[in-house]
């Protein structure tokens, strides 16, 4: 080490005597230096090849915010039965969610399969959000925090939901028994 | 034995002398190498270990809700593009690239950025998006993406919490800066930084014949790494001794780290710019510091001006001195040019291109106040300071900076327009809204103020709420199931003899007496001895847990006159209050924090949505009821016209002792708003609920468009006939003209009023006929 650090006072003082670089604030001339580039840099991702498309794709007009029931059912939990969904999905985009809440619980559906329970309540509160009336996305926040075991917390929820489903509707009566399960 | 002391020091006689003299000579530099050794071992030991644990004290960035775009959505074109604009999005004819848009009609088409939230990252997009009036119609991308249903916006920064020494740097990694950048950065700052090895003795003879011909320091031979030790270690003393010692860590650093590893600190860590305290490091702030855009978003030139700060970010200052800013951007072009790093027409192109920089600084930390508060309160209880001054902690918090900006806009204005008799500027305010079934807090205000920084009434400004508290007298009569809405309460004065407090005769304002009344009416139009005589019946004890499960965490004095709202709260407390009314009988606590990362988006705590229902939904739907009548028929009436369009609406005036306190909090199906108007001196502001508080909340929820309260009745609610005119004696009975209320099954109208059961529709207009 020291060999190697050696040579380093006569840069040090050759390096002092080239001005004591007062730096900034100090205007530097303009230099017509040549030089090579340095080595090559990391580059950054392309630029988008091109600017989007202008044309307008076939649009479907979207339907509002629909109550659409929760997509998995989590084990150990009572499992809200799946109802018949009335989802005519946009024929030109076959594989997109056509709703916010819709695209939202894929999102959850995700989450859950990756075992991020908090995630998946992120982002079901993102969907209530959205929608706040709707007792299926209520429902499912419930569900979610009473398989954290956060049981308290899906009784209130759950209670939510319920106040928002339609009496004698099929989410109701779902609720229901998850609420008895709680309690 | 200073003599033989002395001779000690005396060389030895029998060597030669010079020979003696080379030793010593040698015996110092001997030592002088052993210290300087020692010297290089320490820097090199200490450099290693500070770089290697190189870690910047960051602030807080507390971030403002992002916005959601949806079809659907109660969003205009004018609130989204404001929202762009406030994001540093920039207005073009052709989208290029992320953070540019461009509008045409009723279409809004946009590039978002993308953005790392709590539960993930959101994809930068490309999307268009149809307005129809105040709501999105549709939302669309490209061919590729087709159809987008949700899109959400980065969240827009409002306020840091600042290290001491009040460094502000977002760190970047270098596969993020910009080529062109780096570039311009090597050019002008030093040309062989990838092939010196941390002192450039080629850049020091040029800068040394250059300073000697000049005749003076033209120039600096300090290379970048020399330039990152000076920022990151040395103080700025110019002594010679500094100058070695820098050069002995530049070496040491070259040693140790890769060029990337130092040209990446180098990027963050250089001086680039002065806000007030706050300093402002490293190019990627910068970029947002000078041009309110990301870095990867500017062009050559913009790149190229900052490229040109390190050198004096203040005489450079592009804010303050364009020109120079611009000669200097020109410098570092024409060495890029001469490196061949750029073409020539690249090079012209952007030597001419125009300084378009933020006409000043980005309005930072002074903007939301009354909501830091409570974002403070809020993150009190899981972070101490040092952690939210230091750790680049990113908040999540629940402002909406719509209804932040509507209601500050309006708020002035609207305070001084009710203001009695004349304006003085005296009357003060405090507003939060807050979304209704969330609880998350949307908008706070301290004082009429825009940023009004100073006492921050809707926290501290803790005053009686007179009839605001009159809902959780109703409430918990309802409730008892001794009371329904046809309930005949009596108007009539009366003294009321407590333990331990003198003897309290209440009056109603203006000293009307109504007699017999109709509970329901009694609430809508506020009647104070109908209220005293509804409550002693129920029991303050009752009334005052109501309060408590409404949400009240103080404790409510057992006094009549609590009943007319002589318990003290904040305008916060109040809102908690009428929150739980909003959601239907579910409390669920304010927040202003939604969730919590680290500096790189790391999830840390999160905030959830809490909800306890506290009162049974059919009680809750009767108070409704009777709420959405004092827009209707009650003492917000005056509001209805003003507010047409988002009827019905539910909500309450209050007024206190000698028109000290002017309250109002209502709520629609979308937002939850507490007003509060007063003097700070406790004096008459000459103001009623209705006439103050009232307008001041008509004003701010008008240009919020607050939303009908369309509540669904719940399954059990009956709807009943009664007599119009309330009578206890079922002979008094008259059924001519009724009104029609809800019931709870099993808690009927009273018998003396029904005109359910013994009247058919035949019968009643039979009466009508008998009538003419």
């Amino acid at each position: 080490m020291p060999t190697r650090l050696l040579p380093v006072l006569c840069f040090s003082l050759l390096s002092a005597c080239a001005g004591l670089d007062g730096g900034r604030g100090i205007p530097a001339p303009v230099e017509d230096r040549t030089g090579q580039p340095a080595q090559s840099l990391p580059a950054s991702p392309p630029p988008p090849a091109s600017v989007p498309a202008r044309t307008n794709p076939a649009r479907t007009v979207v339907p509002g915010i629909d109550d659409l029931p929760p997509r998995s059912v989590s084990p150990g939990i009572p499992s809200p039965a799946p109802a018949p969904v009335p989802v005519t999905p946009a024929p030109s985009v076959p594989a997109m969610p056509s709703t916010p809440s819709e695209a939202l619980l894929l999102e959850v559906d995700a989450a859950l399969a990756n075992g991020d329970l908090e995630r998946a309540a992120a982002v079901a509160e993102r969907a209530v959000r959205i929608a706040p009336r709707d007792a299926q996305l209520w429902y499912r926040l419930a569900s979610i925090r009473a398989q954290q075991g956060r049981t308290d917390e899906a009784v209130g929820i759950a209670r939510r939901a319920l106040s928002f489903a339609a009496p004698d509707s099929t989410v109701a009566q779902d609720i229901t028994v998850f609420l008895r399960a709680l309690e | 034995m200073k003599h033989s002391n002395r001779k000690t020091h005396r060389p030895p006689s029998s060597l030669p002398r010079a020979s003696r003299g080379f030793a010593w000579v040698w015996t110092l530099l001997g030592l002088a190498t052993l210290g300087f050794i020692a010297w290089c071992i320490k820097i090199d030991y200490e450099v290693r270990r500070d770089f290697e644990a190189l870690q910047w004290e960051l602030p807080a960035r507390i971030y403002a809700r992002p916005l959601e775009i949806y079809a659907g959505a109660h969003v205009s074109a004018a609130q989204l593009t404001d929202q762009l604009r406030r994001l540093g999005y920039r207005e073009t004819q052709q989208l290029r690239s992320p953070g540019e848009y461009q509008t045409s009609g009723t279409r809004v088409s946009l590039w978002t950025r993308g953005f790392d939230f709590w539960d993930g990252a959101e994809p930068s997009l490309y999307v268009n998006v149809e307005f129809s009036g105040s709501r999105i119609r549709e939302m669309w991308g490209d061919q590729a993406t087709g159809m987008v249903p949700l899109v959400r916006l980065e969240p827009a920064e409002i306020a840091l919490i600042n290290p001491g020494n009040g460094e502000d740097r977002v760190p970047i990694s270098l596969e993020d800066v910009p080529p062109d950048l780096v570039e311009a950065i090597i050019a002008v700052e030093d040309q062989r930084f990838y092939t010196h090895f941390g002192v450039d003795p080629i850049g020091i003879l040029r800068a040394l014949v250059a300073n000697v011909r000049a005749g003076g320091i033209v120039q600096g031979g300090s290379t970048l790494t020399q330039q990152l030790v000076k920022n990151l270690y040395l103080n700025r003393e110019q002594t010679l001794r500094r100058k070695a010692e820098e050069a002995l860590m530049a070496l040491a650093l070259e040693l140790h780290f890769s060029k990337d590893e130092i040209l990446t600190a180098y990027l963050n860590e250089v001086f680039l710019g002065q806000q007030g305290n706050r300093a402002i490091h490293g190019f990627a702030l910068a970029a947002e510091f000078y041009f309110s855009r990301s870095l990867d978003e500017l062009s050559l030139d913009e790149l190229a001006l900052l490229a040109g700060l390190p050198r004096g970010a203040s005489y450079y200052n592009p804010m303050r001195f364009p020109e120079r800013a611009v000669e200097r951007r020109n410098v570092v072009l024409a060495r890029m040019l001469s490196q061949s790093y750029i073409s020539a027409p690249d090079y012209e192109d952007a030597r001419t291109a125009e300084l378009r920089v933020n006409a000043r600084a980005p309005r930072q930390s002074a903007g939301y106040p009354a909501f830091m508060d409570l974002v403070r309160n809020d993150l009190a209880r899981d972070y101490d300071a040092e952690a939210l001054r230091t750790e680049g902690l990113r908040i999540f918090t629940t402002l909406d900076l719509h209804v932040q900006s509507t209601m500050e806009e309006a708020l002035e204005e609207a305070v001084k327009a009710v203001e009695r008799p004349v304006s003085e500027g005296k009357l003060e305010a405090a507003v939060v809204i807050t979304d209704a079934v969330t609880g998350e807090v949307r908008g706070v205000a301290g004082g009429k103020q825009r940023g009004y920084a100073g006492f921050n009434r809707a926290l501290n400004a803790v005053r009686p709420i007179g009839s605001l508290v009159k809902p959780a007298v109703y409430l918990a009569a309802l409730e008892s199931g001794q009371f329904t809405l046809a309930s005949v309460l009596s108007d009539r004065p009366v003294t009321l003899q407590s333990r331990g407090s003198p003897a309290w005769s209440p009056s109603n304002y203006d000293d009307k007496i109504f007699g017999d009344v109709y509970l329901h009416d009694a609430l809508e139009r506020s009647m104070n001895l109908a209220t005293v005589d509804l409550g002693m019946q129920v029991g303050l004890d009752k009334v005052g847990e109501m309060l408590t499960r409404l949400g009240f965490t103080r404790e409510v004095p057992q006094f009549p006159s609590v009943l007319l709202g002589s318990v003290d709260m904040a305008p916060v407390e109040v809102a908690q209050f009428y929150q739980t009314l909003a959601s239907n009988g579910f409390r669920s606590p304010l927040r202003t924090v939604e969730a919590v990362t680290t500096s790189l988006g790391e999830p840390l705590e999160r905030y959830g949505i809490e909800t306890a229902q506290v009162v049974d939904p059919a009680s809750m739907y009767l108070l409704e009821y009777a709420l959405q009548g004092v827009f209707q028929r009650g003492t917000a009436q005056t509001a209805s016209n003003r507010l047409s369009d988002s009827l019905p609406l539910t909500g309450k005036t209050g007024t206190t002792n000698d028109l000290r306190d002017s309250w109002f909090a209502g709520y629609g199906d979308d937002l939850v708003g507490v007003v509060w108007l007063g003097n700070d001196d406790n004096s008459d502001t000459g103001l009623t609920g209705a006439t103050g508080a009232l307008r001041v909340w008509t004003e701010i929820m008008s240009r919020l468009d607050i939303q009908p309260r369309l509540t669904i009745p719940p399954s059990n609610v009956v709807w009943q006939s009664v007599a119009l005119g309330p009578v206890r004696d079922a002979s008094l009975r008259d059924c001519r003209l009724t009104t029609s209320l809800p019931f709870l099954p099993g808690r009927l109208p009273d018998p003396a009023l029904n005109c359910e059961d013994d009247e058919s529709l035949m019968e009643r207009l039979f009466d009508r006929f008998r009538d003419f």
